[in-house]
């Protein structure tokens, strides 16, 4: 009897704030009431799809796909829902979701009648829910209008419909039932039995609950009758059926024998790739022969030797084998286009581990010089598509985006979307709103959110309710936190808990995968629904980057890079000023100044390697040629930090520890790294070797270790593992020590080649920084925003290394810095765009007029069509200046402000006296410190002086030393000890700064980072945990700091462990914005 | 009448009913002396405030407890001085007339007088005397060498002691004060030494009105308070005014007073006073007298603007008092309230206002339809009805269902699941036909309920009934007509 229904119209959490379960909880709900199969109808959506798919087919259950459509039916919008029961079905569904989206506002999805008609062969039909067409009409009376409507679905269908009948325990449902069965049998269809799911168990109606509410933006209290009635939308027993519909049972029949018509899955599909345009006559692997041999001439040249040779042969053999060489030849196709524009672009990832990316141009790796492991990018075991990520440069990449829509169609070319499900502050935000707190309740509760995800958060309330104390995932006064904030808001929490609880993992809204593209041969509408995303001109599919690998779609990562952005124009604007022609591979490598910059940590503004934690491991690692950058590139990261991997690596570097390995047959591939693996295939080459494992075999290893770890799997593999190097001759204990040592960084770890792809970028920003910084930081600071420092803190840095640097102004600045003649070489001119809220239309006047060159006096300004806070703006951050050369530099702006503020409100009338006001007599000009503060304030920088600078007098008075000078008194304590230890007797120091850097990282134990700056320099100071806890929002929120501590060196290495804190309070600083726990 | 010299009496955070209002929602409002000292600032969202003194007494703000101290206080500063205006835009501060006081000491004092009542309420308080309001305030505001809590601003001097107060004393807007702050002008004397022509063309009249004021030029004067028996009520406006619509904005709920207290003590009003208390010039009195005496503020309305849209005046308007002239006894009729027939709006309206004046404003009530959930109850909702009008009851459908409030307790039979028979109150009703079940639930967040409903046919009529799922129990809920 179990099996007498199926569920055939059943909601996911992708019927976005309709659906209160994943579509993997409401199959384990059918498997567990025994249906035999069930459909996942979502509203004009197919997103949860592959995830409802994959989890019918491993509990094997008839995983129906279907969807909820809405039908414009006389001007009325109206449900109907449809079954695929066969590929061209589903590829009619798609079709016709992909015109709900594509033809209607965002938002609002819906299909006409006749578009309907044109796409239901494979399809089934139910007449739908309550706002069903023909339900309604029956529920208004209109029986005969009713009856025709069914009728006219029963032709468009050609019979394949069925009348939907449900039971919630409602009146207005059972009193149009009878009238429904009649329909049916007057018209000679089946009648069916159907629950409307929207949760999989009764108690997930609340879920609901607070859904509808987020979607009409109300609270649970203001939503009254549209929530509904009760929780019976849930996946009910078929015995509870049966007990119903006893009088009647054809309509549970009919669903049985429904869900046996409907035989389409998901796994029936495998889409192929767009054929790329070939010569006539040549096959795709031919043509990649013929590029591939072009391109190791061009790479090696007469260098070229058997191993490149052989390297090529196997990677073209297993490209040709899984048949992927119109993969590459798409993404050669779009580097060269990139290239072609002057676009810099790089290949990133295993790419790199690849010979066949790099004779074609798309990584910068010689994978057979560094000796990188193919398999980690491309494996015959693991049937998936390669997965090449390409970096352009960001502010470009749009127009790479648009070739590739161009190149393929948007009929066969989308992005990938990515699903936003609730966090912890997402989720205890939207409980506090639905059950009608303030926002500022909600802020308060959502401060104790921050990094946990919704379901942690909810446990962290609960906890705090409870008076328990933390479970592991608090750090050291947490809990205090939690229960202050508990106390600030007077409210119910348990009720927060328990919705932020359940909104965990449920998608809240979509997004734009930040680079994804797929292509099909095929129009991809048919396979997947397409939808125009938000930014314009570009339309995303209804599944994410998870989805795609088991239906064999195949995505190419496109994505922005700040760093290339600079780079590229970095390299341009040297060209233009200095005649000096460079590219990334003609930058002269080997150069020890660069690696001398490196190596004293002198680093801001250099890609990857500039923030904190890097710039304390450089002076201990002392980089001196490429590959020490490949390493220090992937050292810092939470797989080697986790792993513990980073000091043995450090000691074993600086001649303090014996370098020594697991065991010998490990020497050849842990040598490069001292013995310590820190990449991801040396890990996947361990197992190959000391395990036997085949290449393929070593990825499944290095994959069950990823992110989405399974328990059963890493059990089978570890056994698989240590077994294999028993075999080998390798003692148990060693074998778990190594298989421990590998499963502590494995998925955390980069891969060699995407170390070894950036550590290019090091080098060369490096490089550039070093021989070019005029051009270096002008290029940054148009590049903005990216990298880890803000442009006052790279501006700092590049004049303390001698760059001239000049203000904002309107008669010589371009919207972007550029480069003029100095003193001693190239100065850079600020850019309009540094000042601060300029928005789109400022930009859009200012960019022409500069380029005009149009400003010459402040009318011309004022009269170009700025707002009043534009002229202001640009007016506070001196950007006037030019306009008033005969006024001391200190009367300019109020000058610039006085005559802007009676020029913005016009002439008095057509006869007034053209000009500009005359300048009042005794405006108080600007003392260094307003200066300091205004540039803060408008620019985020300033070339007046840095906010320490101003209080040196009183800072010297109370015997605190500049950071240079703290910086030369640990230095001078390390040569006096002569040696590069920790000072056995620390002193205790008391420095000041501002503060341009808090870190917060979660390997840290709670430990707190903060970076101060003065007119001399950087210094770091750590914060230990007791000492944040006792002084929380004092380090966190005060832009100057004063810190007492004990000053610890090691060799180049100099922190200051902070034991007392204190705010300084200076108007110069006040504007200041410290890059925080990012 | 009126005097050149004003004093000025803050008490910010002064008196002790006040001091519990420090809160509005979720920012603070107000804040006293110790919290800001600690931090603590006005327009702090209260989690930063908690931040800052971690053991904040936080009270919610109250407008009716303030309201009520400051006529406590003004009450006791009217035996001070006949003319006392409550600043109506900082609670807390009073404006006070303080000449001719000449024979009673002078101003000094009234200075002494004043600051002892208000160091009653608080100990900080402070007072000032001088020739204008904002150099009072000023001078209540700077700190003083001597440490003094009262001031006096000599004759004349009003213009020197603005000279070197900050300027974020002055009243402006804030546009205003940005530009200036930018331009380096912090003090009213840097404000005062630009030229006025160069001040209005970069800020017209609102640039002209502060400049004004920072030369010590302010038209604000005290008004006289009026405490008095006779019912009446005086409202001043925040400045002169020569158009009619501001007076008629606060002629409305000075009316709908007068209204309200006369029905407490059973009147109806047949004739008032209307008083425009004029800008430096005599005050101007009409007289409305009513054809019928009226317990509604709406035709009393009517009847003063047609008097005021007839006037024409010699000044500006500064304040408005209504007297009222003649009261009569309201109609004593009561009435037969579900009689449909009965239509007699005027008795109708005494008898309203009878009630509401005796039993509270909440007393009477018209039914209105609302959406608040499924359950019957969660339907509609008693409204208030419109106070100047006989409520129109929703149109009558033809099975309506009267609602026990709250539902009765009943022991059900069933068979078959279905209800059979309800003892209710001792008897037994035979169930002849049960619809149902229709099952409602929800409301999880507050008051869970989860009901299966039945409409029961028996003998006696038709009942509701409903089956509350979580504890087995049967209630009626009402009945069907």
């Amino acid at each position: 009897m179990t099996h007498m229904y199926s569920e055939l119209h059943a909601h996911s959490c992708f019927s976005l704030l309709d659906g209160a379960s994943t579509p993997e909880s409401m199959v384990k709900r059918a498997e567990k009431l025994g249906y035999r199969a069930l459909a996942l109808t979502d509203h004009n959506e197919m997103g949860g799809a592959v995830r409802f798919a994959e989890a019918a087919r491993e509990a094997g259950l008839a995983g129906i796909l279907g969807a909820e459509l809405t039908v414009s039916w006389d001007d009325e919008l109206t449900h109907l829902t449809l079954l695929a029961e066969s590929r061209e079905g589903y590829g009619n569904l798609c079709q016709l979701i992909t015109k709900s989206r594509l033809g209607m506002p965002r938002g609002e999805p819906a299909v006409t009648l006749e578009t309907l008609a044109a796409h239901t062969r494979g399809l089934f039909a139910l007449t739908g829910c309550l706002r069903g067409r023909v339900p309604a009409l029956v529920a208004r009376g209109e029986e005969a209008a009713a009856r025709d409507a069914a009728a006219h679905l029963m032709e468009i269908f050609d019979r394949r419909l069925a009348i939907e009948c449900w039971d919630h325990g409602l009146e207005e449902e059972r009193a149009i039932v009878p009238a429904l069965h009649r329909m049916a049998r007057s018209l000679d269809v089946p009648w069916v039995v159907t629950n409307d799911a929207h949760y999989a168990l009764a108690s997930e109606s609340r879920t609901h609950d607070v859904l509808t509410a987020l979607r009409h933006e109300q609270t649970l209290g203001e939503m009254g009758s549209r929530l509904r009635p009760n929780g019976e939308w849930y996946l009910k027993h078929p015995a509870q059926h049966a007990r119903r519909w006893q009088q009647d049972t054809a309509g549970l029949r009919a669903s049985v024998e429904i869900a046996e018509r409907c035989t389409f899955r998901l796994e029936q599909m495998r889409p192929a790739l767009p054929d790329f345009p070939l010569p006539p006559g040549v096959a795709a692997d031919e043509y990649l022969g013929r590029l591939i041999a072009q391109g190791a001439r061009e790479r090696w040249g007469s260098q070229i030797t058997e191993a490149h040779r052989r390297q090529l042969v196997h990677e073209l053999g297993m490209i040709r084998r899984l048949g992927f060489a119109g993969y590459f030849l798409i993404v050669w196709d779009i580097v060269r286009f990139a290239r072609r524009e002057g676009i810099l672009c790089q290949g990133r990832g295993s790419a790199a581990n690849s010979a066949v990316c790099y004779c074609l141009g798309i990584t910068a790796i010689d994978p057979v010089a560094m000796e990188l492991l193919f398999e980690r990018f491309l494996s015959e075991d693991r049937h998936e598509a390669p997965d090449i990520d390409l970096d352009f440069a960001h502010q470009e990449r749009e127009r790479v985006i648009q070739y590739v829509y161009q190149r393929y169609g948007r009929e066969h070319a989308a992005m990938v979307c990515e699903q936003i499900t609730w966090r912890g502050r997402s989720a205890v935000r939207d409980a506090a709103r639905v059950l009608g707190y303030s926002t500022q309740q909600a802020d308060a509760l959502a401060e104790v959110a921050d990094r946990y995800s919704a379901r942690e958060t909810g446990k962290v309330l609960q906890d705090g309710q409870d008076g328990q104390d933390g479970r592991g995932t608090l750090v050291d006064g947490q809990q205090s936190t939690v229960n202050s904030q508990r106390s600030t808001v007077d409210c119910q929490p348990s009720t927060v808990d328990r919705i932020a609880t359940a909104l965990h993992d449920l998608p809240r809204h979509r997004s734009i995968h930040v680079g994804g593209f797929v292509l099909t041969r095929e129009p991809l509408s048919t396979v997947v629904p397409i939808e125009p995303a938000s930014m314009p001109d570009r339309t995303v599919i209804q599944w994410e980057k998870d989805d795609l690998d088991p239906v064999g779609l195949v995505k190419i990562d496109l994505l922005g890079l700040g760093m290339l952005t600079a780079l590229q124009e970095c390299l341009h604007t040297i060209r233009r000023t200095r005649g000096v022609s460079l590219d990334l591979a003609t930058i002269p490598h080997g150069d020890m100044a660069v690696y001398d910059d490196l190596c004293r940590a002198d680093t801001v503004g250099v890609f990857q390697v500039e923030s904190r934690a890097q710039m304390n491991t450089l002076p201990r690692l002392k980089p001196r040629c490429f590959y020490d950058l490949v390493v220090e590139v992937a050292l810092i990261r939470p797989g080697p930090i986790q792993g513990d991997m980073v000091h043995p690596y450090l000691r074993r570097r600086a001649g303090k520890e014996a370098v020594t390995y697991p065991h010998p047959a490990l020497e050849p591939i842990l040598k490069r790294t001292l013995g310590v693996p820190l990449f991801q295939e040396q890990g996947m080459q361990v197992a190959i070797t000391a395990a036997g494992f085949t290449p393929g075999e070593a990825d499944t290893l290095r994959r069950a270790m990823g992110h989405k770890r399974s328990h059963e799997r890493m059990a089978a593999i570890c056994e698989k593992l240590i077994e294999g190097m028993k075999r080998n001759g390798i003692p148990e204990a060693t074998a778990q020590k190594i298989f421990n040592q590998i499963n502590a960084f494995a998925d955390y770890g980069f891969p060699e080649s995407h170390a070894a792809s950036f550590a290019i970028l090091v080098y060369a920003s490096a490089y550039l920084r070093h021989y070019y910084a005029p051009e270096y930081l002008a290029a940054m600071l148009n590049a903005q925003p990216m990298g880890f420092y803000s442009p006052g803190t790279l501006t700092e840095d590049a004049r303390r290394h001698g760059v001239e640097v000049r203000g904002v102004d309107l008669v010589h600045s371009s919207w972007h810095s550029t480069m003029e003649p100095g003193a001693q070489g190239p100065a850079v001119r600020l850019g309009l765009r540094t000042v601060r809220g300029l928005g789109a239309r400022a930009r859009e006047i200012l960019e022409v007029g500069a380029a005009k060159h149009a400003y010459a006096t402040v009318t011309d300004v004022v009269h170009a069509g700025l707002d009043r806070r534009t002229l202001r703006a640009l007016a506070e951050a001196g950007a006037f200046d030019g306009m008033f050369p005969g006024e001391p530099a200190a009367n300019r702006r109020r000058s610039a402000l006085w005559a802007v503020l009676a020029a913005e409100r016009g002439a008095a009338g057509p006869l007034a006296p053209p000009g500009e006001s005359p300048r009042p007599a005794r405006l108080p000009p600007m003392s260094r410190v307003e200066l300091t503060e205004a540039d803060y304030r408008m620019t985020g920088l300033s070339l007046a002086g840095h906010p320490m600078s101003h209080l040196r007098d009183w800072l010297r008075r109370n015997g605190i030393p500049t950071v240079a000078e703290a910086l030369e008194v640990a230095s001078r304590g390390s040569r006096v000890t002569g040696h590069e230890t920790r000072d056995p007797r620390p002193a205790t120091v008391v420095v000041a700064g501002l503060v341009i850097c808090r870190q917060r990282p979660h390997t840290a134990k709670g430990f707190v980072f903060v970076t101060l700056e003065d007119e001399t320099g950087m210094l770091n100071v750590v914060i230990p945990p007791t000492v944040f806890e006792r002084q929380r929002l004092l380090i966190a929120g005060s832009p100057l700091l004063m810190v007492r501590g004990e000053l610890q060196v090691e060799g180049l290495v100099v922190n200051v462990k902070a034991e007392e804190c204190e705010a300084i309070d200076a108007e110069a600083g006040r504007h200041a914005k410290s890059h925080d726990f990012h | 009448m009126w005097s050149d010299d004003v004093t000025h009496l803050p008490g910010r955070d002064a008196w002790d009913d006040a001091h519990r209002a420090l809160s509005d929602g979720p920012r603070v409002r107000m804040v006293s002396s110790a919290a800001r000292m600690a931090g603590v600032e006005p327009g702090m969202t209260l989690t930063a405030a908690r931040a800052a003194v971690e053991d904040l007494d936080l009270r919610p703000w109250d407008d009716r407890v303030i309201a009520r101290a400051v006529t406590r206080v003004t009450a006791q500063l009217v035996a001070l001085s006949p003319q006392v205006t409550a600043a109506t835009s900082a609670p807390g501060v009073w404006w006070i007339g303080a000449s001719g006081f000449e024979k009673l000491g002078g101003e000094r004092t009234l200075l002494k007088r004043l600051l002892a009542l208000a160091q009653k309420y608080h100990p900080s308080s402070r007072v000032a005397s001088a020739d204008t309001c904002i150099a009072a305030h000023v001078a209540t505001m700077l700190r003083w060498p001597s440490g003094r809590s009262a001031h006096l601003v000599p004759p004349g001097g009003s213009a020197r002691l603005l000279r070197r107060a900050p300027l974020t004393l002055i009243p402006m807007d804030d546009e205003l004060r940005a530009a200036l702050s930018a331009l380096g002008i912090t003090t009213a004397g840097a404000m005062a030494a630009l030229p006025a022509g160069e001040v209005e063309r970069r800020w017209g009249d609102e640039g002209l009105r502060a400049w004004r004021l920072v030369q010590g030029q302010d038209d604000r004067r005290p008004v006289l308070a009026v405490i008095s028996a006779a019912a009446a009520v005086t409202v001043e406006l925040p400045d002169p005014v020569t158009s009619l619509e501001p007076v008629l904005f606060l002629l409305t709920p000075a009316l709908e007073r007068l209204v309200r207290d006369s029905a407490r003590k059973g009147e109806a009003i047949a004739a008032v006073v209307l008083t425009l208390m004029l800008d430096r010039a005599a005050p101007h009195e009409l007289l409305v007298a009513l054809a019928r005496p009226v317990a509604r503020a709406a035709p009393l309305f009517d009847q003063c603007r047609a008097a005021l849209e007839g006037c024409t005046l010699a000044a500006a308007v500064r304040a408005l008092a209504i007297t009222v002239r003649e009261a009569v006894p309201l109609p004593d009729e009561q009435g037969d309230l579900l009689r449909a027939t009965w239509r007699d709006p005027a008795a109708m309206e005494g008898v309203f206002a009878r009630l509401r004046a005796g039993l509270g404003i909440d007393a009477v009530v018209r039914p209105l339809l609302r959406d608040r959930g499924h359950r019957i109850e969660d339907r509609a909702a008693w409204a208030d009805a419109p106070a100047d009008g006989v409520a129109t009851a929703p149109p009558a459908t033809t099975a309506s269902t009267r609602l026990l409030t709250p539902p009765v307790p009943v022991a059900v039979r069933r068979r078959h699941g279905r209800p059979a028979a309800i003892r209710w109150e001792g008897r037994r009703w035979v169930v002849t036909h049960a619809i149902g079940p229709e099952h409602l639930a929800g409301a999880w967040w507050d008051q869970a309920f989860d009901r299966e409903y039945w409409h029961c046919d028996t003998p006696r009529g038709s009942v509701l009934l409903y089956h509350a799922r979580g504890t087995g129990r049967w209630w009626v809920e009402g009945w069907n007509d």
